[in-house]
């Protein structure tokens, strides 16, 4: 067998060599992994990620996330989770609308992950989807509940009308879709529990995010487009 | 400050927050509508820069608010998030 390893070079010789020197002594990884059970192993490989991950940050000097999040939300609890699903069902059970965990199969997953966010809803999907992910709070899925609540009473026409029109018309649409359920959100506030920092948020992104880019993309105000946060106390 | 020296110290603070920062549509806006500053008179003082997508695409984008005097960054805010910029990205 020696012989027949001879030819095929002595760098395959002495690699194999080390194997079986590790083997015998109990050194190395690969030796060390033998041993464990497949579940063993996973596990294992999933704190070496987590190690990695937390090595790569510290290396290129970045920053936790929580440390910089206003928000600070509380990921939704099992018992929430299923509440929501259940409210879904009774909202739009003409429409027969879901709520799904966007798991690692998934292409909602993909999208989440490329563009970094948490949730969201697809109303061109048949039957019309809330996307979420692992972890997300209520207040975002309390957002895309009143965007799919939006749906289940305009139609999904007039609700998706903005992906089909000028850049403009798009923007106009997309005002008044987050004017609505940033007045819904407002309203709902106490019984859906939200922070000071949340209720922040939800004037901000109105306002910031939404509102200004638009308008300076030649958007005319006008004052529909207006919500009275101060009569929320904000 | 120049836009493009605002627009490059933004990008810089998204990527080290791990937030997306390559967008395709991104402006620097001083002008504030009345409308809106009525809205909100805190706004005065601040403007902001808008990373988006062009076409747009669902829930993405990230508006930074610039403080008018300093020109330090303020806050990020995203679909799910605000962030406050850390110090030394400012």
């Amino acid at each position: 067998m020696m012989l027949r390893e001879f030819k095929k070079g002595t760098k395959e010789i002495f690699s194999k060599l080390e194997k079986v020197l590790d083997e015998v002594f109990g050194l190395g990884d690969e030796v060390a992994d033998h041993a464990l059970t497949p579940a063993e192993r996973r596990v294992k490989e999933k704190q070496k990620r987590a190690q990695n991950k937390f090595e790569r940050k510290r290396r290129g000097g970045k920053y936790n996330l929580e440390d910089v999040d206003e928000l600070g939300s509380k990921p939704a609890t099992k018992e929430e989770l299923l509440d929501c699903d259940k409210k879904i069902k009774i909202l739009a059970f003409k429409e027969k609308g879901r709520f799904r965990l966007a798991t690692k199969n998934t292409p909602a997953y993909r999208y989440i992950e490329k563009n970094n966010i948490a949730a969201y809803f697809d109303a061109h999907e048949i039957p019309p989807v809330i996307w979420y992910k692992e972890g997300s709070s209520n207040y975002v899925i309390a957002h895309e509940y009143y965007h799919l609540e939006e749906f289940c009473k305009i139609g999904k026409k007039a609700f998706t009308k903005k992906d089909f029109g000028t850049l403009k018309e798009a923007l106009v649409n997309n005002i008044l879709r987050e004017k609505y359920v940033a007045e819904r959100l407002l309203e709902n506030a106490e019984i859906l529990n939200l922070s000071l920092s949340e209720l922040k948020h939800i004037k901000l992104y109105y306002q910031e995010k939404i509102i200004l880019p638009a308008v300076n993309l030649g958007v005319e105000m006008i004052p529909e487009f207006i919500i009275r946060f101060k009569n929320y106390g904000l | 400050m120049t836009d493009k020296e605002i627009i490059e110290k933004a990008t810089k603070a998204l990527k080290a927050l791990d937030l997306l920062a390559d967008y395709n549509s991104i402006g620097v806006y001083r002008d504030i509508n009345p409308m809106i500053l009525e809205m909100n008179p805190d706004i005065e003082f601040q403007y902001s820069v808008h990373f988006n997508f062009n076409p747009p695409v669902l829930g993405t984008g990230a508006a930074i608010t610039v403080d008018r005097k300093t020109n330090k960054l303020l806050k990020i805010i995203t679909k799910n998030g605000l962030y406050k910029v850390p110090e030394e990205l400012q």
